[in-house]
Parts: C-alpha cells; sequence; structure tokens
C-alpha cells in the first residue's frame, strides 16, 4: 500500500530521479555495454561483435599495469601516511586555544585551490634549477636532486628506477599537501564530537595520556576514521588531474616516453584521447568498467574487514 | 577545586589531615560522579566499572602487590573488586550491556560504582540526579545514600534543589557566591539560620520577611506584640516561617483574611496586618474557613531577627 504521504515524496523526486537515470544511470550501464564491444566506431556507434577483445588488449598492456602500480601507491601509500599525519594535526589542532580559527583556514586552503595550479607550483618548487627545494639544499650544502628530470632513463633500466623513485617522492609531498587539508578538518570534528566528560572521568582515575588516546579517542573517533578512510581511497583511485599537473600530459619528466606517472584515469582518459578511431571509446570503457569494480570490491572489503573496530554510540 | 581540576586562588585543602593542595587529581583518589554518568559508551559496564582499575598507573601497582600478598592472578582480583562494588549498587545482572542500553537510573549507579571501585577517600557528586524523572530522583536518592552507610566513604553531593539537600546530607553547606553562608546539619540550617539569606533559601514556603519595630525591649507587628527582647530599640527585619505561624483560637497576631492558597494538601492563607503587611500562615482545617478575621499564633522558636545586613540577632 502506498500511503498517501508516500506519493508526495516520490512525485518530488520524479526531476531527480530522471536527472540521476539521465546523466548517471543510462550512461552507466551504456559504458558497460560498450565495454563489451570490439571495434566499436564512437561516431557511427558500429561495431564488430561483442567480446572480450578490449579487457584483452587493456590486460596485455603494460602501461595499464604502470597505471596500476601508480595508483595503488596513491591509494595505499600516500592515503595512509596523510591519514596519520591529519590525526596528529587534527590532535595538536584540538589542544590548542588561540589561533584555533586561523590555523583551520590555513590547512584548509588546499582544498580551495586549482589543484593544476597548486601542481606546477609544486612542480616549480621541485624544479631541478631553480627550485626551492633544490636552493634550500644547496645553501645546506647538499648537492641539488634532479627531482623531475629524465635524463639517460630510456638507455638504462637503474637510471630509470631512481628517477621513478624521484618522481613518486614529488608526488607523494604533494598528495600528502592535498589530502591533509579535508582530512585534518573532518578529523577534527570527529574530535570535537568527543564530550570533555570522558577525558576527565579518565583523567581522575589516573590514566596516562597514551592510554586515554588508545582507549577513548581512537574508539570514539573511530567512525570519523573510517569515513575518511574509505573516501579517500575512492578519491585516491580517481586521481588524475594531480599527476597531470605535477608531470604533464605525458605523465613523467621530460625524455620520458613510457608514461612513467600515469593512473588508471589517465589510461582511460588517454585512450579516448584517440576517440574518433575505432576501437577507442571502447578499450576507454573497458578501463572504466574495470576500475569501478576494483573500487566497488576494494570498499566492500573495507566494510566487512573494518567494521568491527568501528564504534558507534 | 576538590578534583584539582581548578587552581585555588588562596587557601589549602587537606584530605585527613594530609594538604593536597598541590596534588594532582590523579593522585587524590577520588571518585567523581558527573552529571552526564560520563560512561564510556564503546564499553560494557564491566569494562566500565574495570576502567580505573585497569589503566591507572598507580593503581595497577597497588593491585599487582595485594595480588601477590594473597597469591592471585590480578585479574581475578580486578573481578572480585568490580562484583562486590556491582553488588553494592545493585546492577550485577547487567554487567555485559553498554551504556546505551541502560535506563538512567541504571547509568547512574554504574557510574556510582567505577567511582567506587578503586575505594577512593573522597566521592564526589556532581548533580548526579538532575537528570532522572521526579520518582526516580527520590529512589536514587535513597539508594547513594544507603550505599554511602554502607561504605562510609565521605562524600559530597552538590545539588541545587534544596529537598535532595535536606535528606540526603548528614550536613549542609549553603553557598552564596562563592561566599560559605553556613554549616550544619539540615535541620540546624534550615531552623536556625545565621542570616536572612539562609533562611530565604530554604523552605518550600517563603519565609515571611516582615518589618517590625521593637521599643522598650517589646516587638511590635504593626500593633501586635510578638515578644520581648533585650535589643535596642529601632526597625528590625524578622522572619517567621509560614508552617509556624499557626491559625487558632488564641495568639499574639490579629488579621484580615486576603488570599487562601491550596498546595496539594495544605492550605496557606494570607493575612493582612494593621500596618499593611502581608503575612503567609497554615490554615487550620478545623476552623471556620468563612471568617475574615484571622488569630495567629506563633511557634516557640520561631520568629527571627536579623539586623540591616541581614544577619541574625535573635530568635525566640
Amino acid at each position: 500500500m502506498v500511503k498517501r504521504r508516500d506519493y508526495h515524496a516520490y512525485i518530488y523526486l520524479l526531476p531527480a530521479l530522471f536527472l540521476m537515470g539521465v546523466f548517471v544511470l543510462y550512461p552507466v550501464m551504456n559504458t558497460i555495454l560498450t565495454s563489451f564491444k570490439e571495434g566499436y566506431r564512437f561516431l557511427t556507434g558500429s561495431f564488430l561483435l561483442f567480446s572480450f577483445e578490449n579487457y584483452r588488449m587493456i590486460l596485455l598492456d603494460k602501461i595499464f599495469y604502470r597505471a596500476i602500480i601508480n595508483t595503488s601507491f596513491i591509494a595505499f601509500v600516500c592515503v595512509p601516511f596523510s591519514m596519520l599525519s591529519a590525526l596528529v594535526t587534527a590532535l595538536l589542532l584540538n589542544s590548542i586555544k588561540r589561533l584555533k580559527g586561523f590555523f583551520m583556514t590555513l590547512f584548509y586552503l588546499p582544498q580551495v585551490t586549482n589543484v593544476i595550479a597548486a601542481g606546477m607550483v609544486f612542480a616549480l618548487i621541485f624544479n631541478n634549477h631553480f627550485g626551492l627545494i633544490n636552493m634550500l639544499l644547496v645553501k645546506v650544502g647538499i648537492n641539488p636532486v634532479a627531482w623531475i628530470s629524465g635524463v639517460g632513463i630510456a638507455a638504462s633500466t637503474e637510471l630509470y628506477m631512481a628517477s621513478y623513485l624521484r618522481c613518486l617522492f614529488v608526488l607523494f609531498v604533494y598528495m600528502m599537501w592535498n589530502g591533509l587539508s579535508l582530512k585534518v578538518i573532518l578529523f577534527l570534528g570527529g574530535l570535537q564530537n568527543i564530550r570533555e566528560d570522558y577525558y576527565l572521568a579518565a583523567r581522575l582515575d589516573g590514566t596516562s595520556k597514551w592510554k586515554i588516546f588508545r582507549k577513548i579517542t581512537v574508539p570514539l573517533l573511530s567512525p570519523t576514521t573510517f569515513y575518511v578512510f574509505i573516501t579517500s581511497v575512492i578519491t585516491a583511485f580517481k586521481a588524475y588531474s594531480q599527476v597531470v599537473a605535477l608531470f604533464t600530459t605525458t605523465y613523467g619528466p621530460a625524455g620520458d616516453n613510457s608514461k612513467m606517472m600515469i593512473t588508471v584515469v589517465g589510461y582511460i582518459i588517454d585512450a579516448l584521447g584517440s576517440y574518433l578511431s575505432a576501437g577507442a571509446v571502447s578499450v576507454a570503457s573497458a578501463a572504466a568498467v574495470l576500475l569501478m569494480i576494483s573500487i566497488m570490491f576494494l570498499t566492500a572489503v573495507q566494510f566487512k574487514i573494518l567494521n568491527r573496530w568501528v564504534h558507534y554510540k | 577545586m576538590l578534583a584539582g581540576i581548578h587552581d585555588f586562588t588562596a587557601g589549602s585543602l587537606f584530605f585527613d589531615g594530609t594538604d593536597v593542595t598541590t596534588l594532582a587529581p590523579e593522585k587524590r583518589k577520588i571518585g567523581m560522579v558527573f552529571q552526564n554518568y560520563a560512561l564510556y559508551p564503546h564499553l560494557t559496564v564491566k569494562q566500565n566499572i574495570e576502567f580505573p582499575l585497569v589503566n591507572s598507573k598507580s593503581l595497577s601497582k597497588q593491585l599487582r602487590e595485594q595480588a601477590k600478598n594473597r597469591r592471585v592472578k590480578v585479574r581475578q582480583l580486578i573481578e572480585e573488586k568490580v562484583d562486590e562494588v556491582s553488588r553494592v549498587v545493585e546492577i550485577s545482572e547487567l554487567l555485559d550491556r553498554t551504556p546505551n542500553e541502560l535506563s538512567g537510573g541504571q547509568q547512574q549507579r554504574v557510574a556510582i560504582a567505577r567511582a567506587l571501585v578503586k575505594e577512593p577517600s573522597i566521592l564526589l557528586l556532581d548533580e548526579p540526579l538532575s537528570n532522572l524523572d521526579a520518582r526516580l530522583r527520590v529512589q536514587t536518592r535513597e539508594e547513594i545514600r544507603k550505599i554511602q552507610e554502607r561504605t562510609g566513604i565521605t562524600t559530597v553531593f552538590v545539588t541545587h534543589d534544596q529537598e535532595e539537600a535536606m535528606n540526603i546530607c548528614s550536613e549542609i553547606a549553603i553557598i552564596k557566591e562563592g561566599k560559605l553562608q553556613q554549616v550544619g546539619t539540615p535541620r540546624q540550617v534550615y531552623d536556625r539560620p545565621c542570616n536572612l539569606f539562609v533562611a530565604q533559601f530554604l523552605g518550600s514556603f517563603l519565609i515571611n520577611t516582615l518589618t517590625a519595630s521593637i521599643q522598650e525591649g517589646r516587638v511590635f507587628l504593626g500593633t501586635n506584640n510578638i515578644g520581648s527582647t533585650h535589643l535596642p530599640n529601632g526597625k528590625y527585619t524578622i522572619g517567621i516561617r509560614p508552617e509556624n505561624i499557626i491559625q487558632s483560637e488564641q495568639g499574639c497576631l490579629l488579621g484580615s483574611l486576603v488570599a487562601s492558597i491550596r498546595h496539594a494538601g495544605i492550605e496557606t492563607g494570607e493575612a493582612l496586618l494593621d500596618d499593611g503587611q502581608i503575612i503567609q500562615f497554615v490554615k487550620n482545617p478545623t476552623l471556620d474557613s468563612e471568617e475574615a478575621k484571622v488569630i495567629l499564633r506563633l511557634k516557640p522558636g520561631s520568629v527571627m531577627v536579623f539586623d540591616t545586613h541581614g544577619k541574625k540577632v535573635a530568635q525566640w
């Protein structure tokens, strides 16, 4: 039985449902369908047959694996580190009395800056010749490091790995700077929701600061931590503009033609670059479907495993 | 300040003769029950109660020594203490629940158990009954009193509800704006207040505050002589509690009835005296209630005289 109240709700929801259907549901279904169409031509919509050819092409592509490795680096190295730093920062911020608003604004700034612009500035900071970092290193007496440089990497794998690691480091620093902002605000909100009473009661019982953190702060903060972790991993899987901002659309330093720092989304975008040729869009669709499945799978795993550590009140 | 959260601006604090003014809160052996209970929501009742024992450095050391002396494991010692204190507050069947599965009164008892389990030298209760409904408040109040009698721990109870204070305490301290006014048993503070503030503060019926004049050792309320005293002549404020003024056939006060108010079970009346003041008294149901004129008798010991600063100078 649909009660009278429900009728109204459904009618009010119709416009939103319509938009969702047109701009979300239909594209997703269409993408999944397209990913199975071999030799798909975007302009005409014609294709050869339904097959796994697109998936086969992706899974044989070395660059795709490079994309997976880079994306995993962002999701499973940068995210935990930035979560930890954000937690420490939020704890410190929560305990200071003055200038709280000032610091909060400061930490939130990366959220409101343009990703490309920020990335370009970071690339400049790490510039080999006149970058800030190298200038500071020289002042301290250390040799300047060629952060983003592709000299000689085509020839030797050693040099390639070295250049790759340096680029990863730059990416890491940038992701930390970027990731800290939102997480700090979220953790701060979560911390401020923990009532003072609990800390007072524990203090009167003579509990050490570390024990208070471990047994009271962490459990009561766990819903926030869980949320931050899930959303950060999902965001990390979608990383694209950060990499392009730092390493330009070739996904690597000058002199590199292996798309060193490409991510999965970058792979999809590149496949779409030649969208007029046969099979391009379908390959991109296949990659997108793979990305979607990985995110869903990973999120489900996170929920299952981490759920028993989250205490909701 | 007792718990050591706020600093002193002046003075010192002694527990059993030991100066604890500068002692850290955790070293003062204080058990505290908060107004909002502050039970850890992510732990069971049992884990809440044993929290002090498990997580305090100094208590852990004591426990280890005790365990060694009695040749038992520390865990067993903790279980014993938790069981004993749960029995005292009567929540032994609820040990496996979490705080959000308990009613207000039950949460309160868990909070008390947690404060008692570390055998503190002093128990602090910060308006513990404010969050309970009226019936539960009276019930829990009795339970707290029984617990205190059973354990004998010095207990400081903070409340703004005077009925609570009068019923539960062996000694009351009345404080106005941070300054101590009077300390005494509930009876003392109620029957023999030392100043006007204390007299007006206590009592479910507001004490009658009237102006009287003393001439040649005789006290006059209007034209009524209500007693004799050695105080010098002049105008004074006197206070008499309504329940001590009886409508009777013989008395020292004469007034005309202007109002009757019914409070659940007791009817009070307001009489107009011949100098224009209104005095509230308890009506006598056996006397004719239609009479316009009432004669009032004062119980002995009920008249209090206060000087211009509000300090009591005489009482008879």
